[in-house]
C-alpha cells in the first residue's frame, strides 16, 4: 500500500506538555482521511509537525515520501494546507492573491482557477480583509487546489461555518481533490461522515484507532436485549461491548467488534434465548461511546 | 531562486510603497541638508543646521520601520503564516528582502553620500573604496541588526517595543556606570574627548559581534525558523555589546593597537630616562584632577629624529615604597618649552604617604612617534582644503544681533573629511591678533587622529567631524590648524629610584 503520509512513533511535546504521543499513522495515497477527535485532542499539532511548521521531538514522520522537517518547495508544491485559523495576507485582493501565488506552482491550471473563483463565487476586487470567514476560506481553498495538488491538509476548514457555505465547499473539494489525498481534522463529526474514506481517532494526542470508515462503521452496532424478567448483569462480558447499561427487561450496549453469528451466539451465552435488536450508529454515537467508554478499542481486540 | 526572489520584491514594493516613499522622501531631504549645511552642532545653529541634526535622528527609524516592514511581510515566528506551507526557498526569501534593503536604504544612502561628499568639496571618485566600505559598516551596525531584530519578532508593535526597551536599557546602564571602563580607566575623561586613536577596536570588536549575531539569527530563522534559539542568540548579542564597553580598558586596547601597528620609522633608539639636570616648575597651569596630586618629573628623550614629536597614548607608573608596598598611577609624558616631562596624578592618600620617602617608579607607556608637520592658517568665512585632513571652516554665529549688544562674537571652526576620522594629528592654535608677537602661539587643542586601518565608520553622515570649536571673542583671531603623521608606535619602560614625589609635586 502506497501512503502519502506515514509516522512512526511521532511525539511532539511544547516543554513538559505532550500534544502528540507516539503517534502510528499511515494514509493510503488517494484517501479522504478524517482526522477527529475532541478539541485539544492533538490534531491539529499532529497536522502542523507533518508540515514541518513545528519541529517534532521524537520519531519520524513521511509526507509524499520525504521525511517533514526536509520536505522542500519541490514538495510543497504539491500539498494544499488550509488551517482553520490561518494568517492570509489581509492587503491583497482575491484576484492578486492566486495571482502571487500562480508563479510558485509549476502545476497551476488557469482554467482551473477560474472555474474555483466561479464555483466559490468569489469576488475577485475585494480585499482578503473584507472577506467573511466563509469566504476567506474558499479563497484558501480555491488557492490551495487550483494547482491540483497531491496532498490537502485541511485542518478544521468548516469551524464556524454555517451548514450552506460547509456544503458547497465540501462540494467543491470533493470537485476538485481529483484523485488526491485529502487529510481532514475535525471535531465536528457529522461534516466529515458523508465523505470520508478513512477515519483516526486522536484522544489526548493518542491515536485511538485509525481505519477505513466502512469497516468502522460496520464493526460497530447498537445492541437491544429484551429478556422475559428482570435480571442482573451477567459476568464474563466480552471486552468489546462498551457502555452496558440495564432498565427493568431491557439490556442495551454497544458492539464495539459486530459480527452478525458471533455476537449472537455471545448473547445466547450469557442471556439465553432472547429478543436481539442490532441497530447501525453514526459516526458521531461511535465517538460518543469511546470518549465514554474512555477505553482503547481496535480492531485488533476482536 | 532569483526569480522567485523577485517576485516577492515586486509584491512587497506593491505593498509597501508608501513606507519606501517616505524613506526616499527622508534620504533625499538628508541628501540636501547634510549637502548644503554645517556637518556639526554648534551655538546659534541656523534651522538649516537644527533641520539637519532631526533627519539624521529620523533617518535610522525610517530604516527601522522599511526593514521591520518587509520582513514582516513574511513573519518568521509563529504558525499560522499562510506562506509557511507555500513552496518558499528560504534562499529566495532572503535574497527578496536583501534586494528590498538594497534597493530602498543602500541604493538611496550610497547616491546620497556621492551628492554630499561631491557638494561639500570633495572628489567622490577618489573616495570610492570608503564610499563602499561605509556602505558595508552602515549595513553591519545598522540595517543587519534591524533585520535580525525584525526576524524574532511578530510584528511591528513589538518589533519597536524592543528596539524601545534596548534604548532604555541603554540609558540604564549609561546612569549606573556613569562611564564605560574604557573612559574610566582613562585618567583624564576630558581627554578622551579628544583622544580617537585605538578606540576604533572597541568600535569594531562591538560591530563584529553585531553582524556575527544578526548572520547567525538571520540563518536560522530563514532556514529553519528556530525563534527560540534565534532570540536567545539576540539577547546574547545585546549583553555583549553592552558588555563589550564595559571590560575594555584603555590599557589593553592600546596594547592591541601596538601589536597590530606597522611602523614607517625605526624607533628602536628611542630612550627615555630621568633628566636629572632639571628641576620640576614651580606653576603650571593645574588641570585638575579630582583625588590626586600633580606629581612632573623632568625627562630627556633620545633618539628621536628632528622635526619629529612624541605623543603619549598612556602612561602607567607603579610607585613602589621603602617599605615595599606598591600604588598605580597614570599620566602622561608632555611636551613643554624647556623639554618633556612625565605627568603622572597620585592618589592624594599614596601621596602623603609617600612624599618624603624614597621611592622606586616603574613606568610603562606607549608612544606614537610623529613627524612632517604642516601648518595651515584658516581665514574667516573661507573653505579651506587641509591635506590629510579635509576641509576645514570658519563660521560666525547667526545671531549677530545678539552678539553685537554682548560685545564678543562667536565663532566656530570645523574641520570634516569624508567617510572616516582622519589618521593624522592635529593641533589647532588660536591666538588674538592684537596680541601678536607678544605671547607667540597659544597652547594648542590637541586632536589624535585614529588609528583604524579601514577607510570607513558606520556613522550615519558620510561626513566624519574631525576639529569643532567654539570660541566668543572680541578681537579676531588667527586660527592655524597643524597636522602631523603618526610613524610609528612604540612601547618603552623606564626606572627612577630613590626619588621623592614631594620634591616634584605641583600642589
Amino acid at each position: 500500500m502506497n501512503c502519502t503520509i506515514r509516522t512512526e512513533n511521532l511525539t511532539k511535546r511544547f516543554g513538559t506538555v505532550v500534544a502528540i504521543d507516539s503517534l502510528d499513522l499511515a494514509i493510503p495515497e488517494g484517501a479522504i482521511y478524517a482526522l477527529v477527535g475532541p478539541n485539544g485532542a492533538g490534531k491539529t499539532t499532529a497536522l502542523k509537525v507533518l508540515m514541518n511548521i513545528f519541529p517534532l521531538t521524537r520519531g519520524r514522520a513521511y509526507v509524499l515520501d520525504v521525511e517533514s522537517a526536509r520536505l522542500s518547495p519541490r514538495e510543497f508544491a504539491q500539498i494544499g494546507y488550509v488551517s482553520e485559523n490561518q494568517g492570509m495576507p489581509d492587503w491583497m485582493t482575491v484576484e492578486y492573491f492566486l495571482a502571487y501565488l500562480k508563479p510558485f506552482y509549476p502545476g497551476w491550471d488557469d482554467a482551473r482557477s477560474a472555474e474555483l473563483l466561479r464555483q466559490f463565487d468569489l469576488p475577485l476586487n475585494r480585499k482578503v480583509a473584507s472577506l467573511s470567514r466563509g469566504m476567506r476560506v474558499k479563497a484558501a481553498l480555491a488557492s490551495s487546489l487550483a494547482y491540483r495538488p497531491r496532498l490537502l491538509v485541511l485542518d478544521e476548514p468548516f469551524s464556524g461555518l454555517d451548514a450552506l457555505v460547509r456544503d458547497e465547499l465540501i462540494g467543491g473539494l470533493l470537485e476538485s481533490a481529483d484523485g488526491a489525498t485529502v487529510v481532514i481534522s475535525s471535531h465536528d463529526l457529522s461534516e466529515i461522515e458523508s465523505f470520508a474514506s478513512h477515519v483516526g481517532y486522536l484522544e489526548h494526542g493518542q491515536l485511538q484507532f485509525s481505519e477505513e470508515m466502512s469497516l468502522l462503521t460496520n464493526r460497530f452496532r447498537e445492541i437491544e436485549i429484551t429478556l422475559e424478567h428482570p435480571a442482573p448483569l451477567p459476568t464474563g462480558v466480552p471486552a468489546t461491548w462498551l457502555r452496558m447499561e440495564t432498565s427493568a427487561e431491557v439490556v442495551r450496549f454497544v458492539e464495539t467488534a459486530y459480527d452478525q453469528q458471533r455476537t449472537s451466539a455471545e448473547v445466547r451465552r450469557l442471556f439465553g434465548e432472547v429478543q436481539l435488536s442490532v441497530n447501525p450508529m453514526s459516526l458521531r454515537e461511535i465517538f460518543v461511546t469511546l470518549a465514554k467508554g474512555g477505553r482503547k478499542v481496535t480492531r485488533e481486540e476482536k | 531562486m532569483m526569480r522567485q526572489a523577485l517576485h516577492i520584491f515586486k509584491k512587497d514594493v506593491r505593498h509597501l510603497w508608501p513606507a519606501i516613499l517616505v524613506v526616499v522622501t527622508l534620504t533625499a531631504l538628508f541628501t540636501y541638508l547634510g549637502a548644503y549645511s554645517v556637518p556639526a552642532v554648534r551655538q546659534g545653529a541656523s534651522k538649516l543646521d537644527l533641520a539637519n541634526g532631526l533627519v539624521l535622528f529620523l533617518m535610522p527609524l525610517g530604516w527601522a520601520y522599511l526593514i521591520a516592514a518587509t520582513v514582516h511581510e513574511e513573519v518568521l515566528p509563529g504558525d499560522q503564516q499562510f506562506w509557511l506551507t507555500r513552496p518558499y526557498s528560504w534562499k529566495s526569501l532572503l535574497a527578496a528582502k536583501g534586494l528590498f534593503i538594497v534597493a530602498f536604504v543602500n541604493v538611496p544612502m550610497m547616491l546620497a553620500a556621492c551628492v554630499i561628499v561631491q557638494i561639500q568639496g570633495f572628489h567622490i571618485a577618489a573616495y570610492w573604496i570608503n564610499l563602499i566600505c561605509w556602505q558595508i559598516l552602515l549595513t553591519a551596525v545598522w540595517l543587519m541588526p534591524f533585520a535580525a531584530l525584525a526576524a524574532v519578532t511578530r510584528n511591528l508593535r513589538q518589533f519597536f517595543v524592543t528596539v524601545l526597551a534596548i534604548a532604555v536599557i541603554s540609558y540604564l546602564l549609561e546612569l549606573w556606570s556613569s562611564q564605560p571602563a574604557l573612559v574610566r580607566s582613562h585618567p583624564f575623561p576630558f581627554y578622551l574627548g579628544l583622544w580617537l586613536g585605538a578606540m576604533w577596536i572597541d568600535y569594531f570588536i562591538v560591530i563584529a559581534v553585531l553582524v556575527t549575531a544578526a548572520l547567525l539569527i538571520l540563518f536560522l530563522q530563514y532556514s529553519r525558523r528556530r525563534t527560540t534559539i534565534a532570540r536567545a542568540i539576540s539577547i546574547c548579542a545585546v549583553i555583549l555589546v553592552f558588555g563589550i564597553p564595559q571590560l575594555l580598558t584603555m590599557q589593553g586596547i592600546t596594547a592591541l593597537q601596538f601589536r597590530l601597528s606597522k611602523s614607517q620609522v625605526d624607533a628602536s633608539s628611542l630612550r627615555i630616562t630621568m633628566d636629572l639636570d632639571r628641576k620640576p616648575p614651580k606653576t603650571v597651569s593645574h588641570r585638575g584632577y579630582r583625588g590626586t596630586i600633580q606629581v612632573d618629573i623632568p625627562v630627556r628623550v633620545t633618539g628621536l629624529a628632528d622635526g619629529m614629536d612624541l605623543y603619549s597614548d598612556r602612561l602607567t607608573t607603579v610607585i613602589e615604597g621603602p617599605d615595599g608596598k606598591v600604588a598605580q598611577a597614570v599620566g602622561w609624558i608632555v611636551h613643554q618649552d624647556d623639554g618633556y616631562w612625565q605627568e603622572i596624578y597620585v592618589d592624594v592618600p599614596v601621596f602623603q604617604q609617600l612624599k618624603g620617602k624614597q621611592a622606586t617608579l616603574r613606568t610603562s607607556t606607549y608612544l606614537t612617534l610623529l613627524g612632517d608637520e604642516k601648518r595651515t592658517q584658516v581665514e574667516p568665512a573661507e573653505r579651506q582644503e587641509v591635506a590629510g585632513l579635509g576641509i576645514c571652516m570658519r563660521r560666525a554665529s547667526n545671531d549677530a544681533q545678539e552678539q553685537v549688544s554682548r560685545g564678543q562674537r562667536d565663532s566656530m571652526l570645523v574641520c570634516f573629511s569624508p567617510f572616516r576620522s582622519p589618521s593624522l594629528f592635529t593641533k589647532t592654535f588660536f591666538v588674538m591678533k592684537a596680541l601678536f608677537g607678544n605671547l607667540g602661539e597659544s597652547y594648542p587643542e590637541i586632536g589624535p587622529g585614529s588609528y583604524s586601518p579601514y577607510p570607513a565608520e558606520g556613522g550615519i553622515s558620510p561626513l566624519v567631524v574631525s576639529i569643532q570649536s567654539n570660541w566668543s571673542s572680541s578681537e579676531p583671531m588667527k586660527v592655524t590648524v597643524a597636522t602631523e603623521v603618526p610613524l610609528a608606535h612604540a612601547r618603552r619602560d623606564f626606572e627612577v629610584r630613590g626619588l621623592r614625589l614631594g620634591d616634584y609635586a605641583i600642589e
